[in-house]
């Protein structure tokens, strides 16, 4: 299969992520709780039906199976206004949100109310009251996650960034051992090379719209603690080495030796950098620092069903890209060949 | 997001990034990737195609020297 079949199979399988990403919705959630001038306060949802669902409305406010229940009005399908009472006594400082309606299911904020001028009293039991069982929303919808939101839709399109990168630099890696076991200049130094330049252009994709996501997540273009984040910067910077290293020898015999030997090296360094040092520290990015992976958030597979099609379809991509520059150097080749 | 959101008389979910619990970030994102694509695609096609329409001019008339130089190989 040359280039256009790996570009037109990527392609197809991208045009379903894409249409998944603009039209599967997002599942209900709470956003914040915030006071209202009527002294009530207001809680915020993204996708809920509070109006759709009003005559099945349920609130509460507790934690450690201890639940307080709150009257609750709807005021428009993302609006829902609590008329909180705190009793005078409370069991702990902070309290989560729970809400439920027959369309939305169950959707819940941690640490929701600190409320203040209240005896607290660890011990302190509230009357029983019946908590509904727990439901979840109806439908096909990507998970709802605190601060990500409906970003978690870029889990699609960032993150198949780095698997195509780490594809095509395993491809290079491949490459440049066959290059040294053959010891003469030929097809898999150009190999070696051409993956490492289509590879760089995912990671480059990959750092811009990792800072974009990481600002409005995260609060900053760049977190300077992350070692995930660092770690990307750092083995971009040593594949954008090993080309730099290439165009700074003037042998081709010696070039194409020296640099399959350095990327031997940056390819380790890409596996510590980015699949290992950041498991054993402290980072922002799921899976990593003890934080739980996407996955263990999505009990319905819907980001899978999504994600998994994501990754082939950007790794087939990046396959046909790298093909069509080799076909490049060989025309390139073939026109020296008829010029002399 | 909050003082937006309580003060709108629209629909309480609008804005450039942080509205629409930040979907403007998912089409910030998805336009960079195109972007990126469609430059990187537009330009090896036309080199490709340039590179093909030499080839095929200079193999039907092979005694005639080419009218652009070569790009130098890549070192």
């Amino acid at each position: 299969m040359d280039y256009r079949g790996f570009t037109a199979l990527g392609v197809a399988l991208l045009l379903y992520v894409f249409a998944m990403v603009a039209w599967v919705p997002l599942g209900p959630g709470l956003v914040e709780v915030v006071p209202s001038s009527e002294g009530e306060v207001i809680a915020l949802g993204l996708g809920t039906h509070f109006s759709e669902a009003e005559g099945t409305l349920h609130a509460f406010v507790g934690a450690d199976g201890q639940w307080l229940p709150v009257p609750c009005t709807a005021v428009s399908d993302h609006r829902l206004a609590l008329q909180l009472q705190w009793p005078d006594t409370i069991h702990r400082r902070s309290f989560d949100l729970f809400l439920m309606n027959a369309v939305d299911g169950t959707i819940s904020l941690k640490n929701a109310f600190h409320p203040e001028g209240c005896v607290l009293n660890e011990d302190h039991t509230y009357p029983s009251v019946e908590f509904p069982a727990l439901k979840t929303a109806d439908g096909f919808h990507f998970p709802f996650q605190p601060q990500i939101f409906e970003t978690i839709r870029n889990l699609m399109l960032h993150v198949p960034m780095w698997f195509t990168m780490f594809f095509l630099m395993g491809v290079s890696f491949v490459q440049s051992i066959r290059h040294l076991g053959a010891k003469t200049v030929g097809i898999a130094d150009e190999r070696a090379v051409t993956s490492v330049e289509t590879g760089l252009f995912f990671g480059t994709i990959g750092l811009t719209t990792g800072a974009l996501w990481a600002r409005f997540t995260w609060g900053d273009w760049w977190v300077a603690s992350d070692p995930q984040l660092n770690g990307a910067l750092v083995t971009v910077l040593v594949y954008a080495g090993y080309l730099v290293l290439r165009a700074a020898v003037d042998d081709p015999v010696l070039r194409a030796r020296i640099s399959a030997v350095f990327n031997l090296f940056a390819f380790v360094l890409l596996i510590i950098l980015l699949m290992i040092l950041p498991r054993f520290s402290e980072s922002l990015h799921p899976g990593k620092g003890g934080n739980p992976g996407f996955n263990s958030y999505d009990l319905d597979s819907s980001l899978r069903l999504v994600f998994y099609p994501a990754v082939i379809g950007w790794i087939l991509l990046g396959v046909g890209m790298y093909r069509m520059r080799l076909r490049m150097l060989s025309l390139h080749r073939r026109l020296n060949q008829i010029e002399r | 997001m909050n003082k937006f959101l309580l003060t709108t008389s629209l629909h309480p979910i609008e804005g450039l990034f942080w509205g629409a619990g930040k979907a403007g970030v998912v089409v910030g994102v998805a336009a960079m990737i195109l972007v990126g694509l469609l430059w990187w695609m537009y330009r090896s096609h036309k080199q490709l195609a340039d590179m093909e329409r030499r080839i095929e001019a200079m193999e039907s008339t092979p005694s005639r020297p080419s009218a652009a130089p070569i790009t130098p190989q890549r070192k």
